[in-house]
C-alpha cells in the first residue's frame, strides 16, 4: 500500500530524514521532502511535519514556523481532505496555526524528557488507525520534549474529548491511564489529538523512530501504514 | 517611525514553569525574599508609519496572531516615541 508523502523541512527541522526513511526505506512509500519556502506539490496524499526545533525555538515553539509559507499550502491541503500528521515540534507548529485545537507548554516537571512512553489508542476506524490499530492497544513510542504539555482551556477540553478528537493517551505498559505515566503534565494525559475533521494529527511521540526492531521497536508503523491505508480507500 | 514596546505574560491561572524554576535558584543562589517569579517576553518594535492609530490596530493584530498565544498569553503595550 504505497501513497505519495510530503515531508515540511523548516529551518531547525531535525526529524526530516528519519521520517524519509521510515517512510521510503522502511515501509516503501513515495516520499518528497518539501522546503518551506515552496508550496506542497500537488497530488500528495500525506504530509509530515517533523520533529525539531523549527526556528530555535524562537518566540514560541512552532510559532515562527505555523506563519512560514508553505502553511498556506499545507492548510488547503487539509482543508481539501488531505492527511497531515505533525509530531512533535509539527504538532507544536499545528496548534500555533489553528489547524489543531489547544497548545503545546512546558512540561510540567520543568524537565526536557527523552525517554520511551507508552500511549494508549483510543479510537479505531479513523484515518489514522484505520483497521491497522484497534481501540486499546498499547504502543511504546519515543518521546523528546521540554514543551509537550498539552493544554486547553476546560470548554475547549471538553469539546475535544466529547468529540472523540482524542487519539492517544500516555498510559502504563498495561493500558491504564495514570498520573505517573503522564510524562508531562498534558490534560487528561492527551498524547495525540486530531481536528474535528479527523484528518489533521498531532502527537508528541516519535513514530518514525520506532519502526524497526533494531532501534528498539517498530510500534511506530501503524499510524504511518494506517494513513497510507486511509489514502488508498479515499 | 512609532516605537512600541510589548509585553507578554502567561496569564495568572497558568503554570509557568520558567518562573518556577527562576524563582527555585535564586532562592538557592542567595536570594530567600524571592517569593515568586512570573516570566515574560518583552518586544520593542519600529513601526514604518506616523499614524498613530494605525500603528495601534496593527500592534493588536500583530500580538494576537504572532507574538502572543491568547489561548495562554496576555499582552500589553505602551508607545514609546515617534
Amino acid at each position: 500500500m504505497s501513497a505519495r508523502w510530503g515531508v515540511v523541512v523548516f529551518p531547525g527541522s531535525n526529524c526530516e530524514r528519519d521520517c524519509v526513511h521510515a517512510l521510503r526505506g522502511v515501509l516503501g512509500q513515495d516520499v518528497v521532502e518539501v522546503w518551506h519556502r515552496d508550496a506542497l506539490p500537488a497530488n500528495l496524499d500525506c504530509v509530515v511535519l517533523p520533529g525539531g526545533f523549527s526556528y530555535g525555538d524562537y518566540l514560541r515553539t512552532g510559532a515562527l514556523a505555523a506563519i512560514s509559507p508553505v502553511m498556506e499550502s499545507v492548510r488547503r491541503f487539509a482543508d481539501e481532505g488531505g492527511l497531515v500528521i505533525g509530531i512533535c515540534n509539527g504538532f507544536q507548529i499545528l496548534t500555533e496555526c489553528g489547524m489543531l485545537p489547544g497548545t503545546l507548554m512546558r512540561n510540567s516537571q520543568r524537565r526536557f524528557r527523552c525517554a520511551d512512553a507508552h500511549v494508549r489508542v483510543e479510537r479505531s476506524g479513523t484515518s489514522f488507525t484505520a483497521d491497522v490499530l484497534a481501540e486499546g492497544d498499547v504502543l511504546r513510542l519515543p518521546i523528546a520534549h521540554g514543551c509537550g504539555n498539552f493544554f486547553a482551556p476546560p470548554g475547549l477540553l471538553e469539546e475535544i474529548e466529547s468529540s472523540g478528537q482524542v487519539l492517544l493517551r500516555y498510559c502504563d505498559a498495561n493500558g491504564i491511564v495514570t498520573e505517573a505515566a503522564n510524562p508531562n503534565g498534558s490534560s487528561n494525559g492527551i498524547a495525540g489529538v486530531m481536528n474535528a475533521a479527523g484528518n489533521v494529527l498531532g502527537l508528541m511521540p516519535h513514530p518514525e523512530r520506532a519502526c524497526e526492531a533494531i532501534v528498539g521497536g517498530a510500534d511506530g508503523r501503524g499510524i504511518l501504514i494506517a494513513m497510507a491505508v486511509s489514502a488508498a480507500i479515499s | 517611525m512609532i516605537r512600541v514596546h510589548v509585553l507578554v505574560h502567561l496569564k495568572p491561572d497558568i503554570l509557568d514553569a520558567e518562573g518556577q524554576v527562576i524563582a527555585q535558584a535564586v532562592v538557592a543562589a542567595g536570594h530567600p525574599s524571592v517569593a515568586s517569579v512570573r516570566a515574560g517576553k518583552s518586544f520593542h518594535i519600529n513601526f514604518n508609519s506616523t499614524d498613530r492609530a494605525e500603528v495601534e490596530r496593527e500592534v493588536e493584530r500583530l500580538c494576537r496572531e504572532a507574538l502572543a498565544n491568547p489561548l495562554i498569553e496576555s499582552w500589553e503595550w505602551t508607545v514609546e516615541a515617534r
